[in-house]
């Protein structure tokens, strides 16, 4: 079970991300058609239904499609129309349509998010797309009029000129960055919380069980602990190993399918990424640690996870922003932060170039830490709270350091 | 039926009265508030304040309509006679970028863009844009000014389902991502406390004591009631947190005052809902009994458990295409018919056909997993130390 799950879970968490990642860099599959139509043709065109009450559409634009649209006298032709599939949808404009604004459209089974691909939807057409410069067009009589109200200053229109320009880019790296500054903070989140988690159920449940007793008649309570988290720290390394070596493996692919010469890692990479991951699964560890000598129960040890998955999840939801912005304030406290710089810092240090000094003070911070947390376990993880099945206190929390196995 | 109560009555106060379910129950919406609070102080914090400006060889804007136009960032605009001066400005850091205008604008839209390192964010770029069109609609009669600029306000009638999409209450569209996400963390602990209970009784002999006192039927009876009430417990304080923050934000926040309940979609998912349960307790229920160590049990239940997820793994696709055939796939398949179906009620319509479909093949698996949890949970009771192998689960079933 645990091969299955070291090979599977990854490949089923990661494979939507780079999935969205690659969609989303527009990254050249090697002439993989990525399901994105430019061109509609005339055939396959939709025919939408037209009760037009206040009169208003009297003009098409030349650039739209002969027979996009079907009028009809009243509602009910329409309706009819739409029930026996001949048009996809009929917009009805109300008479009052000047002094309310309100334009209805039916449709059957209708999706929201097919807008940007069928023309015939109304969200789509009504923001910035054809219903709403159709009806400028008859309002105004001046199509370059409707098309500047449409979109005044068009993106693709402006010419851009950088007085700073920033060190260029090339862009297969860029989208190689993309995708690495998805897959990291989940690769992280992974190898520090499974392990660490396998920890924390393995004291409560053999607590539970009452295996502790046993075994706390040969062994000191810090030999139990260290021993546990080496064992795990040994498990988490073939994961990851597994996990590394597919990494590289998918790499190898992906340099087939695009050209990443340009991408690098920054110097001493791999040597900080180490440093970081093994401070940060000892930090996890411990804190686990100290966590399932604390609960009376496996149960309880189990809901606690919940709250140690927390700190880790900024880095996942913000991914973007660490490629957009790998320097703003709240990615630099992320970095900085002990219980989320393991994650944060490596993927800022994978896409950019970190100031040395964020770097040692993130580690120097982490270090720090996790030694605190390591005696402070060591504190928790004595034969009272072991062989106690008294519930969590704050008390306990509050006071439980100060006393400790000699 | 007296000791099926009292059964779901310890599990439940077992559970709920402890304070790890507590503080967990009361962290995660406060934690996920944290994380929306990070998030909005990381789009505010990165936001560049400065004015745009803009020279105007058109002569089509004027600074005075500025009050026309519906602008949300606070920038500033700044009009400057020429490029030399507005590059001035801008190489002293008093603007962030400027646009220049051609003499015939709006005949040509192409314009010209000058920014130090980073373009105006998409949001300025919009409040520019704004400010334009209110000054391209000027020459209009009032009330035709405010049509053009803020174009038609379109709803949506779907025929086949009776349901209505509109642009103003995109709250309905968003509330459905946010109960999917509850109800599945609702559920997946409940899920987790099911297996708890079953695994860790036997691994601990404690079943072969109730064994004594109750039916296997009563005894799995009792502990799902117990855990449904669980996790309805832990979903009505979410409810009710959520009702709480909404009235709050809804005199703040317009968008909000446009929500209604959206009782279909609760009627709908209360129809999956239990079921979904029901087929996860089963689940956890027939690996509890069939394993013996507690550990083990969890590895097994952690990559069934990805089965009930997969929706959530797949969000990217289903957001892309809710019509796409991954998606419809997700809708029929049991385990995945619940969340699936949530998620995909905010951004339309789901054919009846298709919850129908998914809802029956929902059932019919739940039925048949209680059946064959029941049959390998008598099998597995009493087998202290020895794992029911999935060959012998089969000849169990099949013996029936």
């Amino acid at each position: 079970m645990f091969w299955v799950m070291t090979f599977l879970m990854p490949v089923l968490l990661l494979a939507p991300q780079i999935y969205s990642a690659i969609q989303d860099s527009g990254l050249d599959l090697g002439g993989v058609d990525t399901g994105k139509t430019e061109e509609v043709s005339a055939a396959d065109m939709p025919v939408i239904g037209l009760v037009d009450e206040a009169g208003l559409i009297v003009e098409m634009p030349e650039d739209f499609p002969p027979n996009l649209f079907r009028r009809y006298a009243d509602e009910a032709a329409a309706r009819a129309a739409l029930e026996r599939d001949e048009i996809e949808q009929y917009i009805h404009i109300p008479a009052d349509y000047i002094a309310s604004g309100d334009i209805i459209v039916y449709d059957k089974n209708f999706q929201i998010m097919a807008g940007s691909e069928d023309m015939g939807s109304a969200f789509y057409s009504a923001s910035e797309g054809m219903l709403g410069y159709l009806i400028a067009l008859n309002l105004t009589g001046d199509a370059q009029l409707a098309a500047a109200l449409r979109s005044p200053i068009p993106e693709a229109y402006a010419a851009r000129h950088v007085i700073n320009p920033p060190e260029e880019a090339d862009g297969d790296a860029r989208a190689m960055a993309e995708v690495v500054s998805r897959v990291m903070p989940y690769l992280f989140y992974f190898i520090l919380l499974v392990g660490s988690s396998y920890l924390l159920r393995s004291v409560a449940a053999e607590k539970e069980n009452r295996t502790i007793e046993v075994l706390l008649l040969s062994l000191h309570p810090r030999q139990l602990m260290m021993g546990k988290i080496l064992g795990l720290s040994v498990v988490t390394l073939i994961q990851l190993g597994v996990w590394f070596g597919g990494g590289l493996l998918i790499l190898d692919r992906g340099s087939v399918l695009m050209d990443v010469s340009g991408f690098a890692f920054s110097p001493g990479f791999i040597a900080w990424g180490i440093l970081f991951l093994a401070l940060g699964f000892l930090l996890f560890a411990s804190v686990m640690a100290a966590a399932g000598a604390m609960a009376p129960t496996a149960r309880e040890a189990n809901q606690v996870i919940w709250l140690l998955i927390l700190p880790l999840m900024p880095t996942l939801m913000f991914s973007n922003l660490f490629l957009e912005e790998p320097n703003s304030p709240l990615v630099l406290f992320l970095s900085l932060f002990p219980f989320s710089a393991p994650s944060a810092m490596v993927t800022r240090l994978a896409i950019t170039q970190v100031p040395l000094w964020q770097i040692t003070s993130g580690l120097g911070g982490l270090a720090l830490t996790t030694y605190l947390m390591v005696v402070l376990a060591g504190r928790f993880f004595r034969a009272s709270n072991l062989l106690s099945n008294v519930p969590f206190s704050l008390r306990r929390f509050a006071t439980g350091w100060r006393e400790w196995d000699k | 039926m007296r000791n099926l109560w009292l059964i779901a009555r310890h599990e439940y106060r077992a559970t709920v009265f402890r304070r790890a379910f507590i503080l967990v129950t009361l962290a995660i919406p406060l934690g996920l508030l944290a994380i929306s609070a990070l998030a909005i102080l990381a789009e505010t914090s990165s936001q560049n304040r400065l004015p745009v400006g803009y020279v105007d060889r058109a002569g089509v804007l004027d600074l005075s309509r500025k009050s026309l136009a519906s602008m949300t960032t606070g920038v500033d605009i700044r009009a400057f006679p020429d490029e030399e001066t507005a590059l001035a400005a801008l190489e002293s850091e008093e603007i962030q970028a400027f646009f220049v205008l051609p003499a015939d604008y709006p005949d040509a839209l192409q314009t010209d863009l000058y920014y130090l390192e980073e373009p105006p964010s998409t949001d300025v770029w919009r409040d520019f844009s704004s400010f334009v069109r209110a000054n391209l609609v000027a020459r209009y009669p009032q009330g035709m000014q405010m049509r053009l600029l803020e174009g038609p306000d379109v709803t949506v009638h779907d025929i086949v389902s009776k349901r209505e999409f509109s642009q103003r209450d995109i709250v309905n569209i968003i509330l459905p991502f946010v109960a999917s996400l509850f109800f599945f963390i609702a559920t997946m602990s409940a899920s987790g406390y099911m297996l708890q209970a079953v695994a860790a009784e036997k691994e601990n002999r404690t079943m072969e004591l109730m064994i004594t006192s109750v039916t296997p039927g009563q005894l799995i009876g009792g502990k799902t009631v117990g855990l449904l009430a669980a996790a309805l417990t832990q979903l009505a304080i979410y409810v009710v947190a959520a009702v709480i923050g909404l009235m709050i934000a809804s005199s703040r926040i317009e968008a909000l005052q446009q929500l209604t309940v959206p009782w279909t979609y609760l009627a709908v998912m209360g129809l999956f809902f239990f079921p979904s349960y029901a087929l996860i307790a089963a689940l956890m229920v027939a690996i509890g009994s069939a394993v013996t160590k507690i550990q083990e049990a969890q590895q097994i239940s952690g990559l069934l458990n990805l089965l009930f997820v997969l929706p959530m793994l797949l969000l990217v696709v289903i957001l892309r295409n809710p019509g796409h055939p991954v998606s419809v796939f997700l809708s029929l398949f049991p385990t995945t018919a619940f969340l699936t179906i949530s998620l995909r009620w905010g951004l339309g319509t789901v054919p009846l056909w298709q919850i129908g479909v998914g809802w029956i093949s929902l059932v019919a698996t739940t039925l048949f997993m209680v059946w064959a949890a029941a049959r390998i949970f008598r099998a597995g009771m009493l087998r202290y130390g020895q794992p029911l192998r999935l060959k012998a689960a089969v000849a169990v079933l099949r013996r029936g």
